[in-house]
Parts: C-alpha cells; sequence; structure tokens
C-alpha cells in the first residue's frame, strides 16, 4: 500500500479531503485492532467518529479498487447519520461501475437506505431489482429474491 | 502526502468535529 497506492494522488486526496487518515502499527494496539476486527495486516477501516467499523477490508488493493471501497465506507457511515442524501450519491455511483465487484452490494444497501428515509419498502425492493436485473448471477440477487417473490 | 494522524483517540476527536469519518490503517512494523 505504502508503495503504489498511497503515493497515488487520487488516494491522496481521497483520504485528506473526505477522511480522518490514521495509521497505526497493529501491535502496538490490540486491543483496538480487536474492537475493529482486524484478523489480517494491512487492515483497511473506515469507521465513524462513534468508534464504530463500518467498513473492513484487508490487504493489499491498488488505487482505483481503494477508492471505490472507500466511497463504500463513506457511504455507510452517511448512511448511519442518516445523511440520506450523501449516501445515496456514493450508493450510486458505485452501482452504476456494474463491472465492479462492490456494486451489487452497494445497490443492496442503497435500497436499505431509501427505506430507512422512506418507511416504505417498496422503495427498497425498487433498488433490489435492479440487483435482479444488473447482476443475475450474483449472491445479492439470490438475498434479495425472497423478499422481491413475497411482495405486498 | 497524506496527512497521517499517528493516535486514536485524536483522531476520533477530529472526526468527531469535523463530521469526517476515519480511515484507519492497521499495519505490521514497518
Amino acid at each position: 500500500m505504502g508503495a503504489v497506492t498511497y503515493p497515488h494522488p487520487d488516494v491522496v486526496k481521497e483520504l485528506n479531503d473526505n477522511f480522518v487518515p490514521v495509521k497505526i502499527e497493529s501491535a502496538k494496539a490490540p486491543e483496538l485492532a480487536r474492537r475493529m476486527n482486524a484478523r489480517w495486516l494491512p487492515g483497511l477501516i473506515v469507521a465513524g467518529a462513534d468508534e464504530r467499523p463500518a467498513h473492513t477490508q484487508i490487504g493489499f488493493l491498488p488505487p482505483e479498487d481503494f477508492i471505490l471501497e472507500l466511497h463504500f465506507g463513506r457511504a455507510i457511515v452517511a448512511m448511519s447519520r442518516k445523511l440520506y442524501d450523501e449516501a445515496h450519491r456514493l450508493f450510486a455511483e458505485i452501482a452504476a461501475r456494474v463491472e465492479a465487484e462492490r456494486a451489487p452490494e452497494a445497490c443492496y444497501w442503497w435500497g436499505i437506505s431509501a427505506y430507512r428515509q422512506s418507511k416504505n419498502f417498496a422503495d427498497c425492493q425498487e433498488h433490489w431489482a435492479r440487483i435482479v436485473a444488473r447482476w443475475p448471477e450474483s449472491l445479492w440477487t439470490r438475498k434479495v429474491s425472497y423478499a422481491l417473490d413475497h411482495r405486498a | 502526502m497524506i496527512e497521517w494522524m499517528e493516535n486514536w483517540d485524536e483522531a476520533v476527536k477530529r472526526a468527531g468535529e469535523s463530521s469526517r469519518p476515519i480511515f484507519l490503517f492497521l499495519h505490521s512494523p514497518s
């Protein structure tokens, strides 16, 4: 990460503009590593100011993938803070990258976030129906199929 | 250059003040 990803100008901008970046040697903070559920290094963790981990990755990620994962973490934190416009913008951005592995999961959470905002489960189902259409072979399609098959 | 912090408690405080999430890089000894 230190040789390839962190020096990348887009990564520098993303972390400096949108996060509080902190680096800690795991062995010197074992309690923190446990709370963040870090089971391998490097641990790449997005957390809110409430210290709850929102999105955890391990291992090397190239810059483009890393930025997408950071956006996903930001979206989860924004949803948790009820900043739904920001959350939906980020989820939509990830879901639009159809080939990205995180895209169907982003669409899944977009549905949950829409439901949390409106309290109308039809809003969730609308997003989940897109998962079935765009990623029919994915685990996420199997996750949402029950809810879509038993619509009121 | 990334403006890394190295103290968790200070990072939490700054996250609360700035409304930005924390990115934590847990690493092995360098």
